[in-house]
């Protein structure tokens, strides 16, 4: 399947056959819910992230399975590359209409990252002014721990992580991922 | 026998003071000094400013000693207007405030207040507050106008439906200006308030948010 | 066209649904007799699944286990034959048809129908999407890993796959 095509996909499942609904709602409940996160850990940040990550892997293990059904993929994705294509064009514009750019490609094609030049989790955010919050709070953590949750029901363990943030005052929001390994079937327990 | 001398603005210049006014005319200069400045309304912009004087020292030769001249003033207001604005929470407590002198005519946009008059403004707006309770439920309208005079400064308010106000102590009346201010101003609290990080109430302590509010004045004041 | 059971096997290779339709295939005018299902196949005592081929009687828990073997070796031979797509559909006995549905995240649909039905690979991809996918996985009170069928019997999946299939019969 070329990029094109997918780009093409994406696009009309996003206007088709998706449930649409106000954008402002999400961000503000994705906003609650950090506040809360940050209100209920007393500031401590890299616990919020961590937080964070886990709903996001929670998401992403139910995520997989919307998404299989509403893209209509019937084959698996050749190599890794094809994978990081398939979640900028087709994911990505499915469920937030948003097409992150990939970029930094490792020479042994098994890392890369994900530029993203809006970000509808974090409109009108600004980070609390408490000198912690700058260097240790990433904001769309949960993001990080969907695309974990996802690809780990599709036999990829990869780890995701944020490596700038423009709400910590970086140029960009880029998020670094990078495999681990391909996890193998599971046989069936031999106890005849 | 008294002339009255209708003098256009800009051949006016008044002294740091207030106290003495310089006016140029074809062959010299006059200076009026001892005035009695009386503030008032803001004169036409373009048009004249006429000046009085209890006293006139004259100076060019041909200018009679017999005449006395009166003239009433009405100072400018262009370039020395001062605004304080403070954003006033559920509580009374202020959330934000700001001081800017006025962008037009040539004015710096720094406030131009005595010191006496900077603790005052803060008096002032809270004075106000009883006045704004009482016409707030009067009116349908968010932007309420001028809601109080003190001497010679004017309250205007713009009250949000979560009851937070807007309140702009100034020395000039202008409504229209101040509407687009404040319509500038709300739109700015609303996305502060978008931030889930910000509660009502809170104070406003972002640089943006600051920043942009100084924009928004040059614009509109 | 007659349904008689279906089978959904997850990625752990445990059986996480069943559902059977008890069929006496002698007597052609007898309606569907009322369906007996069982999710968790260990706790059934009332049910006796009975295949109407054979004459057997086989609890629905052995009745899995040997599908999912079944599935499970002729798949890994087809993907050894025929390179990594998705080529197994179904094969014929001379009593009964097995349809097979894999989705990429692993999750194994099976179906067993008289042998004059023709390919159900679409109508299985149908149940996925419009069942599977609504009533279990969007349901946020369901766990995950659906260890000995937990959360996929909820009673609008149950309500939705018999619907289903008696659309198709």
């Amino acid at each position: 399947m070329s990029s094109t095509s997918r780009a093409r996909l994406g696009e009309e499942v996003w206007k088709l056959r998706t449930d649409k609904i106000n954008a402002e709602l999400v961000t503000l409940t994705y906003g609650s819910v950090v506040a809360q996160l940050c209100k209920d850990l007393d500031g401590d940040y890299v616990e919020v992230n961590k937080q964070l990550d886990k709903m996001g892997y929670n998401i992403g293990l139910r995520l997989i399975e919307d998404f299989l059904a509403k893209s209509n993929m019937q084959q698996k994705c050749a190599n890794f590359r094809d994978t990081a294509d398939v979640i900028s064009k087709v994911g990505f514009k499915m469920f937030l209409n948003i097409t992150p750019t990939i970029a930094n490609w490792s020479s042994d094609n098994k890392q890369f990252s994900l530029l993203f030049d809006e970000n509808p989790l974090a409109d009108f955010v600004e980070l609390p002014d408490d000198g912690k919050a700058q260097s240790e709070l990433w904001y769309s953590n949960m993001l990080c721990g969907v695309i974990r949750g996802a690809l780990e029901m599709v036999q990829m363990s990869v780890d995701a992580h944020f490596v700038s943030d423009v709400l910590r005052g970086n140029d960009t929001t880029e998020m670094r991922i990078n495999l681990i390994r391909y996890i193998e079937d599971e046989m069936p327990q031999d106890d005849e | 026998m008294p002339l009255v001398k209708t003098l256009p603005l800009d051949d006016v210049i008044l002294t740091e003071d207030e106290s003495t006014a310089v006016y140029r005319y074809d062959s010299g200069v006059v200076s009026f000094a001892d005035l009695q400045i009386a503030r008032g309304e803001r004169g036409l912009k373009t048009g004249a400013v006429t000046i009085s004087s209890s006293f006139l020292s004259p100076s060019p030769s041909h200018l009679s000693l017999d005449i006395v001249v009166v003239f009433v003033i009405i100072i400018m207001a262009g370039s020395s207007t001062s605004y304080y604005f403070v954003i006033i929470g559920t509580k009374d407590n202020p959330l934000y405030e700001a001081e800017f002198g006025s962008f037009k005519q040539g004015g710096d946009g720094i406030a131009k207040f005595r010191e006496e008059q900077r603790h005052m403004n803060q008096f002032i707006a809270h004075s106000s507050l009883d006045c704004i309770e009482d016409q707030q439920w009067a009116s349908k309208e968010m932007y309420l106008k001028t809601v109080d005079k003190f001497n010679n400064t004017w309250v205007s308010c713009f009250l949000t439906g979560g009851n937070i106000k807007f309140l702009l102590v100034h020395d000039t009346r202008s409504d229209e200006p101040i509407r687009q201010f404040f319509t500038d101003v709300y739109d700015l609290y609303c996305k502060t308030l978008m931030n889930p990080f910000y509660e009502v109430n809170m104070a406003i302590r972002s640089q943006t948010f600051d920043q942009k509010i100084k924009a928004a004045a040059k614009k509109y004041l | 066209m007659v349904v008689y059971s279906f089978f959904i096997f997850d990625r752990h290779c445990e059986c996480i649904y069943i559902r059977q339709w008890l069929n006496n295939v002698s007597s052609a005018t007898q309606p569907l007799s009322r369906p007996v299902t069982a999710s968790s196949a260990a706790t059934v005592a009332t049910s006796v699944a009975e295949k109407p081929s054979s004459g057997n009687r086989l609890s629905m828990a052995e009745q899995a286990k040997l599908v999912f073997g079944v599935i499970f070796s002729l798949r890994n031979m087809v993907k050894k034959l025929c390179g990594p797509e998705d080529s197994f559909l179904c094969y014929r006995t001379g009593h009964y048809k097995l349809h097979y549905y894999e989705t990429l995240s692993s999750l194994r649909f099976v179906m067993l129908t008289d042998i004059r039905t023709e390919s159900l690979k679409s109508s299985l991809h149908q149940i996925y999407v419009n069942l599977y996918v609504e009533y279990v996985v969007k349901n946020p009170l369901s766990p995950v890993e659906h260890a000995g069928g937990e959360g996929v019997n909820n009673e609008l999946f149950e309500l939705g796959i018999d619907s289903f299939v008696r659309t198709i019969d």
